[in-house]
């Protein structure tokens, strides 16, 4: 996990009210509406690990989900985003973003809208990320297993970014 | 929390196994907490909720129906985890938490103000692997193995366990405690 900086003045309320106020995308429940989505390798171990596809791990918000659009301010490349959001009890198991790492030139980072709360557990190999603020930015390497889960009493909200060097 | 030494040689393998394939109490639900359960209120099982377990069902974050782990002690389980292990104290209690995958702990500290002179202690049952989570504060123990033992520096401290990986995860808990 690489440090990038810090840029909380440009998370917008709005965004998180927002996301905190919608549905989104429920997964993994909702990848049956998308036949295009094809699961790698470990998302296909979750299953015969007995996580059921029907279960709702977390919310994810694309850009056909907001009323806003993301361009993030560290990066001037081309770009994909979503937003995770994790209410208390929910989590994402386990996975590397192998589709992703085959793309040359990928860069993925994380940045929470919120300041980091007892409970937000984001791991990242074998290691935890503890005491961010709202606004952090972390480039990591996806292809590498990597997990969360939120276990506290509030909601968690990240950003993702997935950079495309041209 | 500070890491002791593996105990694994002096834990009945056969009790392991009989964590492994059979089902626990199934927790919180088998509590059957009633509604309105007030912090101390001691359940018709003994169970004593303390403010933090309180809190995940006052929050509605969290269920009391819900299952979030399984359960072992000595009312389900006959053979005693706690024989032969790291007592520091007189008396001890014994709980093995078993946690399959996607199930968790809310972050929560144990004690109650009757736990006082108490210490804690955690003996990983099962080797670590990724997305099995065992955090301490702000320290993440990993790569443990089957029958490492640690004992909290503080037995109230915040901590967690949770299981997003492949496969179960199992733990013991002992708690000794002075005279």
């Amino acid at each position: 996990m690489n440090y990038i900086g810090n840029f909380s003045s440009w998370v917008q309320d709005e965004w998180v009210s927002e996301i905190l106020s919608n549905p989104g995308w429920s997964l993994p429940k909702d990848l049956e509406k998308d036949p295009s989505v094809v699961l790698n390798s470990d998302e296909r171990k979750w299953f015969k690990a007995g996580y059921k596809r029907s279960d709702h791990f977390f919310s994810a918000f694309y850009k056909e989900h907001c009323s806003f659009d993301i361009k993030a301010p560290w990066s001037p490349q081309s770009w994909d985003w979503w937003i995770v959001k994790m209410m208390p009890g929910q989590f994402i198991p386990v996975h590397g973003d192998l589709s992703m790492a085959t793309r040359k030139n990928a860069k993925s980072y994380w940045m929470p809208f919120q300041d980091w709360e007892i409970g937000h557990v984001f791991m990242h190999q074998d290691k935890t990320i503890t005491n961010y603020k709202k606004g952090d930015v972390f480039e990591y390497d996806a292809s590498i297993l990597h997990c969360a889960v939120n276990i506290s009493l509030v909601p968690r909200i990240i950003l993702q970014v997935r950079e495309y060097v041209e | 929390m500070r890491f002791r030494e593996n105990v694994i040689g002096r834990i009945d393998p056969e009790a392991i196994k009989f964590v492994k394939e059979n089902q626990g109490f199934l927790l919180p639900r088998d509590l059957k907490l009633p509604e309105g359960v007030k912090e101390n209120d001691i359940t018709e099982d003994g169970w004593i909720l303390n403010a933090d377990e309180l809190q995940w069902y006052t929050s509605g974050s969290y269920k009391p129906t819900q299952v979030i782990m399984e359960g072992f002690d000595s009312n389900n389980c006959s053979y005693d985890f706690a024989k032969d292990l790291l007592l520091d104290g007189d008396r001890c209690e014994w709980l093995v938490i078993k946690m399959h995958p996607g199930q968790y702990m809310p972050w929560h500290r144990d004690l109650t103000p009757a736990d006082n002179g108490c210490t804690t202690h955690w003996i990983m049952l099962t080797d670590w692997e990724p997305g099995h989570l065992f955090v301490y504060e702000k320290k993440t123990i990993s790569h443990y193995k089957a029958g490492d033992a640690y004992t909290f520096d503080d037995a109230y401290a915040w901590h967690t366990g949770c299981n997003i990986g492949y496969n179960v995860r199992i733990n013991l808990q002992i708690r000794t405690y002075k005279k």
